[in-house]
């Protein structure tokens, strides 16, 4: 089955950097694909390539079976797209905005009436039509986008950080809007910074400075950290629940069983090679350390534990202390 | 009073930083100005003649022919002998083919046989108006060729007469500073000191309007850096560079183009440093108005066409009301032009221009006290 | 003698022509404690902090920072107050060296201080050998570093932070935040807004602002006792986004909401109803891995907080 998007080594060089470093990726149809990375990872340039609006520097890409450089018209037809930044008409109302786009998009007569009034309660925007955008709060004007970008019933989604600096409220009312698409069988690809995020897609592909660390689905990815993940929290009797923290850190640091140590919110999370030995040795040292805990139990790793795990394995020479990490990390970009 | 300073040429030093890693706006800014300059001075170098006029001769006579001969050989005509139908000539006139048309009409010539019974005998000439700087000139010319005829005339006449002449003077017209009236040393000081406004005013808006735009300005405002500091801190740099910008554009005034220097080098100098000061003041009041650099520079430009109308140079501020006359006596562009060329061209002293100085002087004080008080205002 | 209290404010308010942005808001800050703000865009954080800097003047109310009233004192205040707000507030066109001498020397500090805190912030960013780079040429983490160091390089008292880590890579965000521990150890009063519930974690008290009221104030698991409405239950199930849908259709749920890959049901007394919701789901052919209360995470108090606020 041929894949919706499709790349081959595609790279983007601006001047001396290499944003965008030989990519080989799959998006299957009717997947959530979630493109995960800190900024500067190359997300956007790679999203903007398959929309069709940069150029490759080098290799290819496919998507809907087009080529994104000498088809990329085809394309744009058959695309949803959705800019990081806000990329609608801020003086314009939520109605006057959706009736640019459906005429850019020739939709006319009943159809679109009709298109419209769903697209606006799906996203919630029904009774915000008369509003200016750019008085709509950050995440109703990414509603707003998204609505613009389905009104042309388009078989592939292509958002850039749809929820970046969005409320958490949005963030979920979004993230309800994409299950629903994808439930309708919408091939949805996104690009995201929330490491949370990337634990509810169909398949996940993590970049870093420019370079596709891991492609495939989130348990396969899970799979590739060494070692097994326990977590534990400080007594919540503790008087500065913070320092606690790092104290059951610091504490578990020195002990040999212990592959790392990181804090998590307000969770302990510790690598050890085997769950019982590994939870009976982190209980002794905080015995003797005489710091009390609780919710001691096996668990399984987040993607944020992974992408560490694996960006360390690229290239740290010395992974324990996550300051030299940073210090001895090549970073010339 | 020593920290203040300290902060202050801690922030002049980083503006020079940025001035200098500007690959764009700084080449532009250094060098555009002369590069103006110059093409200003080579278009205005030239005297304006040649310009295409014809002849309507309707006259049969002898005198007719020497007034269209004097005509030709006069260097500000350049007749072109095929076009010689009257409404012809008027189409090519409107249609901007022609600057001049002259008519010399029927019985020009018996008009004038004999002194005794002479009549005037007009010649007609028509001038595209629309471009005046043609149109005077042909005018001039024209003025030129009726007197040389006239004495032409009037010696034939004597001479029929039999009186004998030794040759009439004509009264001398002494041009003083300008001998030759070359445009270029009138375009040249106020090119230079449109310039020096654009420089000054220009770079003193944009590195507040920077800031702003950036999203550093929040930052600057948090430290111990007082308002005022921050306004002098960001003027500063434009003075040595709207300086040597001058002394280039000067450069080449006086030796690419011959510009005379006749006045006094300290006075020239002082001069020019007060009127960049007031320049400087105006832009840091337009940049403590702008949100971005982009907006800086418009209201900059568009602030220089309006110092440019009312300083008198090209448009005869006597000309109009008189309530504008007296406004532009504030212009600071007025007092600057005026100076520059006074000094090069007429060697003035201190007593000249004492009185422009004096309004420099107070305009600038005032430019800054009101940016003040609104950037302090501001940072709301 | 040290003040107890870095900031107090008492009835905070501002507004703007018709918009009410910070609406009376009253809270402290002890010295040494690391401060979190919590809320959506447009709630009235960056105002607040405004005002607090001396940036702002507040329609009504008071605030003391330090000691002094913002209103009157800002002059006094500055030296001793370090600022990082949201855009990395660095100048892209300088070098690192350059920018730490530019912010040192704002802040009066000379020769050699100047050189000694220099030399200590460079070590603490891991910015060695890297002095003569151009900004603009750092990765996100250390342009993050670099702007904290530029805010702390005369060592102040008092530190605002406005979304310091946006965008930021994980393994550098928890350097920060380590590098934030280290100070408030050292005596700094941080106050921090951020939209990373799970670095909210990490503070030692926080509030929750929303249309410019605060609506939650506590240290993080006194906000979830005291604020949370309801029970969490967490399910682990295959087709997530299938079980969101049939979940949502269902009543009685306050919330019912995709949490990473897993669902979170908050309702009154959910506890009783694991076993029906299991049923409703594997009806539908889902099959449960797991599904059992737990406690509440920030984020989920912080949706609750929103909701009631909706609601009241």
């Amino acid at each position: 089955m041929e894949a919706i998007i499709e790349t081959n080594a595609l790279s983007r060089r601006f001047g001396k950097t290499l944003a965008v470093d030989g990519l080989d990726m799959r998006v299957e149809r009717g997947e959530i694909f979630g493109l995960v990375g800190p900024d500067g990872a190359g997300k956007t340039t790679t999203i903007r390539m398959l929309a069709g609006i940069m150029e490759p520097t080098a290799g290819s890409a496919r998507v809907l079976g087009y080529d994104i450089v000498s088809d990329a018209e085809a394309i744009k037809k058959r695309m949803g797209y959705m800019a990081q930044q806000f990329s609608l008409y801020g003086d314009l109302t939520v109605a006057e905005n959706i009736d640019f786009y459906a005429d850019i998009f020739a939709l006319e007569g009943a159809e679109r009436e009709a298109t419209i009034e769903r697209l606006l309660a799906f996203s919630q925007l029904s009774s915000f039509t008369e509003r200016r955008a750019a008085d709509l709060s950050g995440g109703m004007q990414k509603k707003l986008a998204l609505a613009c970008a389905l009104l042309h019933k388009p078989a592939v989604l292509i958002l850039d950080e749809p929820t970046t600096g969005v409320d958490p409220v949005s963030r979920r009312e979004f993230w309800g809007i994409l299950t629903e698409l994808h439930l309708q069988e919408v091939t949805i690809l996104l690009s995201t910074p929330y490491m949370d995020e990337a634990e509810r897609c169909s398949r996940v592909g993590m970049m870093y400075r420019g370079k596709l660390i891991v492609c495939d689905t989130p348990e396969r990815i899970k799979g590739m950290v060494s070692g097994v993940l326990i977590e534990l929290r400080p007594a919540p009797s503790a008087v500065d629940y913070g320092q606690a923290l790092r104290d059951v850190r610091t504490a578990l640091s020195s002990s040999n069983s212990v592959q790392k140590v990181h804090i998590y919110g307000d969770l302990v999370r510790v690598f050890v090679e085997d769950a019982e030995t590994g939870m009976d040795a982190v209980a002794n040292v905080l015995a003797s350390a005489g710091i009390a805990f609780t919710d001691l139990r096996e668990t399984s790793p987040r993607m944020e534990d992974v992408f560490i795990s694996l960006i360390r394995e690229a290239g740290a020479t010395d992974p324990d202390a996550e300051a030299l990490l940073l210090a001895n990390d090549s970073f010339s970009r | 009073m020593k920290a203040a300073l300290a902060r202050i040429s801690n922030l002049v030093r980083k503006e020079f930083t940025h001035f200098t890693r500007d690959r764009l706006l700084t080449p532009f800014i250094l060098f555009g100005p002369v590069a103006e300059l110059i093409m200003i001075g080579i278009a205005t170098s030239g005297d304006i003649d040649h310009l295409p006029t014809a002849i309507v001769i309707q006259d049969r006579g002898e005198r007719g022919a020497l007034f269209a001969q004097m005509v030709d050989a006069s260097p500000v005509f350049k007749v072109d002998d095929q076009i010689t139908d009257g409404d012809n000539a008027r189409k090519l006139l409107q249609d901007g083919r022609l600057t001049a048309v002259f008519t010399i009409p029927e019985g020009f010539s018996e008009d004038l046989v004999d002194p005794l019974t002479a009549r005037i005998a007009p010649v007609g000439l028509l001038l595209d108006g629309a471009d005046i700087f043609a149109a005077e000139a042909a005018k001039y010319g024209a003025e030129e060729v009726v007197d040389d005829f006239s004495t032409a005339v009037s010696m034939d006449w004597m001479h029929e007469a039999g009186v004998a002449l030794t040759a009439i003077e004509e009264p001398t017209i002494e041009v003083l500073y300008n001998k030759d009236l070359k445009k270029s040393f009138y375009e040249l000081p106020a090119e230079m000191g449109i310039m020096l406004y654009f420089v000054a005013a220009g770079v003193a808006s944009l590195g507040i309007a920077r800031e702003r735009e950036r999203g550093t300005w929040e930052q600057l405002l948090v430290t111990p850096m007082r308002p005022l500091e921050i306004i002098i801190g960001k003027a500063l740099p434009a003075i040595p560079i709207a300086y040597a910008v001058f002394l280039m554009m000067l450069a080449v005034s006086l030796g690419g183009f011959g510009l005379p220097m006749r006045g006094s080098w300290p006075l020239l100098l002082f001069v020019v440093l007060l009127y960049i000061l007031v320049e400087l003041s105006v832009g840091v009041l337009i940049s403590s108005f702008s949100r971005s650099q982009i907006q800086a520079f418009l209201l900059v430009a568009t602030l220089m066409m309006v110092e440019f109308i009312f300083s008198g140079y090209i448009f005869a501020v006597d000309t109009m009301p008189s309530l504008i006359q007296t406004l532009s006596n504030f212009i600071p562009m007025k007092h600057g032009l005026n100076m520059v060329r006074s000094i090069l061209l007429r060697g003035v002293g201190l007593d000249a221009v004492g009185p422009s100085i004096l309004m420099l002087a107070a305009l600038g004080s005032g430019v800054i006290a009101v940016a003040t008080l609104i950037v302090r205002r501001r940072l709301d | 003698m040290r003040n107890p209290n870095a900031i107090v404010v008492r009835g905070l308010t501002k507004q703007f022509d018709s918009f009410t942005a910070v609406d009376e808001i009253s809270f402290e800050i002890k010295t040494g404690e690391i401060f979190g703000f919590l809320g959506p865009n447009g709630a009235g954080k960056t105002t607040t902090m405004r005002m607090l800097l001396g940036l702002v003047k507040p329609t009504a109310g008071t605030a003391t920072v330090l000691g002094f009233d913002v209103r009157r004192d800002v002059r006094l205040l500055r030296a001793r107050l370090g600022y990082m707000s949201q855009r990395f507030t660095l100048y892209q066109d300088l070098t690192v060296d350059e920018n730490l001498t530019f912010y040192g020397r704002a802040y009066g500090l000379e020769k050699e201080r100047l050189l000694a805190r220099k030399a200590a912030i460079v070590q603490m960013a891991g910015l060695l050998g890297r002095e003569r780079t151009l900004t603009r040429d750092l990765a996100g983490g250390w342009k993050q570093r670099l702007a904290l160091g530029c805010a702390i390089i005369h060592e102040p008292d008092l530190l605002f932070l406005d979304e310091p880590t946006a965008g930021v890579d994980p393994v550098s965000r928890r350097a920060f935040w380590d590098l934030l521990y280290g100070l408030s150890a050292g005596g700094t009063t941080v106050f921090v807004t951020t939209h990373y519930m799970d670095e909210a974690e990490h503070c030692h008290r926080l509030a929750f602002i929303q249309n410019g009221r605060i609506v939650a104030l506590g240290s993080p698991s006194q906000v979830k006792q005291t604020v949370m409405r309801g029970q969490v239950l967490e399910i682990e199930c295959d087709s997530p986004d299938r079980a969101l849908q049939i979940l949502r259709e269902e009543k009685g749920f306050d919330e019912v909401a995709l949490y990473g890959a897993n669902i979170h049901v908050v309702a009154e007394d959910v506890s009783g109803r694991i076993a029906e919701i299991e049923q409703t789901l594997v009806k539908e052919g889902i099959s449960v891995r797991s599904a059992a209360v737990v406690a509440p995470s920030l984020e989920d108090v912080f949706i609750s907080t929103v909701r009631t606020g909706q609601i009241d």
